[in-house]
């Protein structure tokens, strides 16, 4: 055995934390080895004072001021309002841990279950009213883009209306719906009526309304809305 | 082979978990913890004030020699304790508590220990605790308590140059007096590891003493 790998037995070997298949090999090398002896001889002397600090204790003033810092602590704690840890104390004392634990993993699971439930439907539900409100929206482009996608220029009624008071999209999403249903069949063309725009230096003119074109076409699904700001003066 | 309530064999922590401060306990001694486990568990006031007091001493103790510093230490105590009442309802009563605290108070000695990592830190003497008893040298003699005292701090600076594990391993087998497999069911390490950071240990520790009895007047 090595003086180098005998150090390291020595260390474990002075206390008794050497395993018994290892003593008999350290003990033939101590017999040859006057180095390792005295290596053993001062281990077993540092061992000593090593033990000998077990005898320091803590002062009485360190214990006492730990105590006074917990105990307000712990009062914290207890009137937390930690609905899970509370949860959780509840059933650990009433059942063995083991069962406990499997309670709580199968609490969380099935609300988790509930609430991914609640979160899918809910999700689902908000779909058809965005893609109501989208079309109607999205009804501002230039008038040349929306003869372009129509379907047959010819099956186009233009209807242009002036109303008192803007309102909601919503509202306007819901009548378009009602349209859409009411007149399923092939309308006949007729000629664009002229909508006169307002007196631009009318002293006094009020905040003017948007005026509201409602393209319908053949295809009931597809209704246009087309809201023209008047004040900026822009045409059909 | 030790089991289970239920039958089932312990496992190597729990072994040491079961054995360690059931040593020294009787039946009945055991039984009056579990129920002052399960009275500071339901929120009985003063319950875990009692087990506080019954435990705070070795605490600190642990705590004082990982950390090396007293007010640290003091800081380390309180973290355990707080957790300790947080969590007690996980804690299983019909076991030994110390062993529990044991384990919690190394955690939270590492956790604060990486968070002082890059700060120097050397032990002093307002650190150490007045030499209550005279186990280094004898009453009465002042040459005498004066060495014992300098060997003293000569034994916790060798103990502050150890590596955090090592110190951790060498503070609960040669100070706390664990074996090896309590040790290591602590530290959640191989008996192997424990008794190669003991090895390494006390032979840094043997080089730092004799370097500075060199150094002595």
């Amino acid at each position: 055995m090595k003086c180098s790998r005998a150090s390291r037995l020595l260390a474990l070997y002075v206390e008794g934390d050497l395993q018994d298949s290892q003593c008999g090999p350290l003990d033939d090398h101590l017999r040859e080895c006057g180095d390792c002896r005295n290596l053993a001889a001062e281990l077993v002397e540092s061992q000593a004072l090593v033990k000998s600090l077990r005898s320091d204790a803590v002062p009485e003033a360190a214990l006492s001021s730990v105590r006074r810092q917990v105990l307000p602590g712990i009062a914290r704690i207890d009137n937390s309002h930690n609905w899970g840890l509370r949860v959780e104390r509840a059933l650990m004392s009433r059942f063995r841990p083991r069962y406990a634990m499997t309670a709580i993993a199968a609490i969380l699971v099935v609300s988790g279950v509930f609430v991914s439930g609640i979160v899918w439907r809910t999700g689902s539900e908000s779909i058809p009213v965005a893609e109501v409100i989208q079309p109607v929206q999205e009804a501002v482009p230039p008038s040349v883009d929306v003869e372009r996608q129509l379907p047959d220029p010819e099956a186009l009624e233009i209807v242009v209306e002036t109303p008192v008071q803007s309102r909601p999209l919503a509202d306007l999403a819901s009548e378009a719906s009602e349209v859409a249903v009411a007149t399923p069949t092939l309308l006949e063309p007729r000629e664009l009526p002229v909508v006169d725009p307002p007196a631009i230096d009318s002293p006094n003119r009020g905040p003017t309304p948007p005026i509201v074109v409602k393209l319908v076409t053949d295809d009931p699904n597809v209704i246009i809305y087309w809201l023209i700001d008047s004040e900026q003066g822009d045409g059909v | 082979m030790e089991l289970r309530s239920d039958g089932s064999p312990l496992g190597p922590n729990e072994v040491w978990m079961s054995e360690v401060g059931a040593r020294d306990r009787t039946p009945e001694e055991s039984a009056s913890n579990a129920a002052l486990v399960a009275r500071a568990v339901a929120g009985e006031p003063g319950a875990f004030e009692q087990l506080m007091v019954g435990n705070e001493r070795r605490v600190l103790t642990l705590a004082w020699r990982l950390m090396g510093r007293m007010d640290e230490a003091q800081d380390a105590a309180q973290e355990v304790f707080l957790r300790a009442f947080r969590y007690l309802h996980r804690f299983d009563g019909r076991k030994p508590l110390t062993p529990w605290l044991m384990r919690i108070t190394v955690n939270v000695c590492r956790d604060l220990g990486r968070k002082r990592q890059s700060l120097p830190t050397t032990f002093s003497a307002m650190d150490k605790p007045p030499a209550e008893s005279a186990a280094m040298g004898p009453a009465g003699n002042p040459h005498e308590e004066l060495a014992a005292d300098e060997r003293r701090q000569m034994l916790w600076v060798a103990l502050d140059r150890l590596p955090a594990k090592e110190r951790a391993a060498i503070v609960l087998r040669d100070l706390e007096g664990l074996s090896t497999e309590e040790v290591a069911a602590l530290l959640k390490s191989s008996q192997a590891t424990v008794r190669s950071q003991i090895s390494s240990a006390r032979l840094k520790i043997r080089k730092d003493i004799e370097r500075m009895k060199g150094t002595m007047p």
